[in-house]
């Protein structure tokens, strides 16, 4: 079952997939040795140094790119659902939570404006199906659904909840813990 | 508001262990702990100890820490001051290692901010060297990273300029990202070549 590069579309393999599995590649040979860094910009040249290490890593070329190919007809959520282990490659942005230009975002990337500026947000927390984002300076936790971007509540600037700049959230078994930096305490809400 | 603890320090980053033990970076200046909690009966945060920014020798062992994160036994600590990700076992709080230093490169860091771990992969908001690392766990080998060029600010999907927080399972990275003056979340999906681990090369080379 050996690719045929030559014969592949590689323009339907999204050019983040192959820099992200290229990069780690490089870093594994990297640790191996630099001869065999060598030999792998010109295998070619260089079977007689190192012939074993050299054809594995052709392999794994071939291995790679076998499989990206099968990615592109495979649902993405299927694979990361398999075991978790493995080589990860990081894909494409889904998603950008801000106020950006849209016509700058390829087709296909979701945008969830925020409708005020961000102010020094410094912490993302994925819970479940929810984002959270905790905006410091606007002393607010934004929660969005993380599949589609969509507004879902905000917490804080309330009386019964308020921060004076949260760094921090984490939700545990319907507990949100938040890192309350101007109060100096650590407080505990219920997250519904 | 269930419940909250005394004013102290400036507090940032919170992790949780299988024991329910609450892990939290707290600095002052040029004071930092990670303080211990526990959850009791009534929501109660009550603190059981710290991991002191000097050790029983008088070592420095924190400075600047911001991101915790509970791995079984061990708590991983993003230091931005000491630019380094430091392990710490748990039960006793000694520390078990330093890992990385500053620098321009796939294993250093510079001002490390955040870190979240998933099975075996853990990422790492290498705030000033504009990247996200991805080092895999026990050994923290380099993986792979966000961000073509350290130390570059460079704007782009693909990208990451300034970041400050980082989350990951088993289908996103989240970053949350300042983007030359324009602070966005990005959310990027991650693929797992699982079987690329488990096949022949030889058998698969016909």
């Amino acid at each position: 079952m050996k690719v045929n590069l030559a014969s592949t579309d590689l323009s339907k393999i999204p050019s983040t997939y192959w820099a992200q599995a290229f990069e780690g590649i490089r870093s594994e040979i990297r640790q191996r040795s630099y001869m065999v860094d060598q030999a792998l910009r010109d295998p070619e040249e260089s079977m007689d140094l190192v012939p074993p290490l050299v054809a594995e890593l052709k392999a794994k070329y071939n291995a790679l790119l076998d499989y990206v190919v099968e990615l592109e007809q495979t649902s993405i959520a299927n694979l990361a659902a398999q075991d978790g282990k493995g080589v990860p490659i990081v894909g494409d942005v889904q998603l950008v939570i801000g106020d950006v230009d849209k016509s700058t975002l390829p087709e296909g990337v979701l945008n969830a404006p925020v409708g005020r500026e961000y102010y020094n947000p410094v912490c993302v927390k994925i819970v479940g199906e929810d984002l959270l984002v905790v905006d410091r300076e606007n002393h607010l936790i934004d929660i969005y659904g993380i599949k589609d971007g969509s507004w879902k509540r905000s917490i804080g600037g309330t009386a019964d909840v308020s921060f004076q700049s949260p760094t921090y959230a984490l939700e545990v078994k319907g507990k949100l813990f938040v890192s309350d930096l101007n109060n100096g305490r650590l407080k505990v809400i219920d997250y519904e | 508001m269930l419940s909250e603890t005394p004013a102290g320090y400036f507090l940032y980053g919170l992790s949780m262990d299988e024991n329910g033990q609450i892990f939290n970076a707290g600095l002052y200046y040029n004071e930092a702990n990670i303080y211990i909690y526990e959850l009791s009966e009534g929501n109660v945060l009550t603190q059981t100890r710290t991991i002191p920014k000097e050790d029983a020798e008088g070592e420095l062992q924190l400075f600047s820490p911001t991101g915790v994160c509970a791995v079984k036994d061990s708590l991983f600590v993003a230091q931005a001051g000491k630019n380094c990700l430091s392990e710490f076992r748990i039960a006793d709080g000694k520390l078990l290692r330093h890992h990385g230093e500053r620098s321009l490169t796939d294993v250093g860091f510079s001002s490390p901010s955040d870190l979240a771990v998933h099975d075996d992969l853990m990422v790492i908001a290498d705030r000033e060297n504009n990247a996200v690392k991805m080092l895999r766990l026990p050994d923290l080998s380099f993986v792979g990273k966000i961000g073509k060029d350290l130390g570059e600010r460079r704007a782009g999907l693909g990208e990451v300029t300034w970041p400050k927080g980082v989350d990951m399972n088993a289908e996103y990275i989240v970053v949350c990202d300042d983007e030359l003056e324009k602070v966005v979340c990005k959310c990027l999906s991650v693929l797992f070549f699982n079987l690329l681990l488990q096949i022949d090369f030889q058998s698969y080379m016909l």
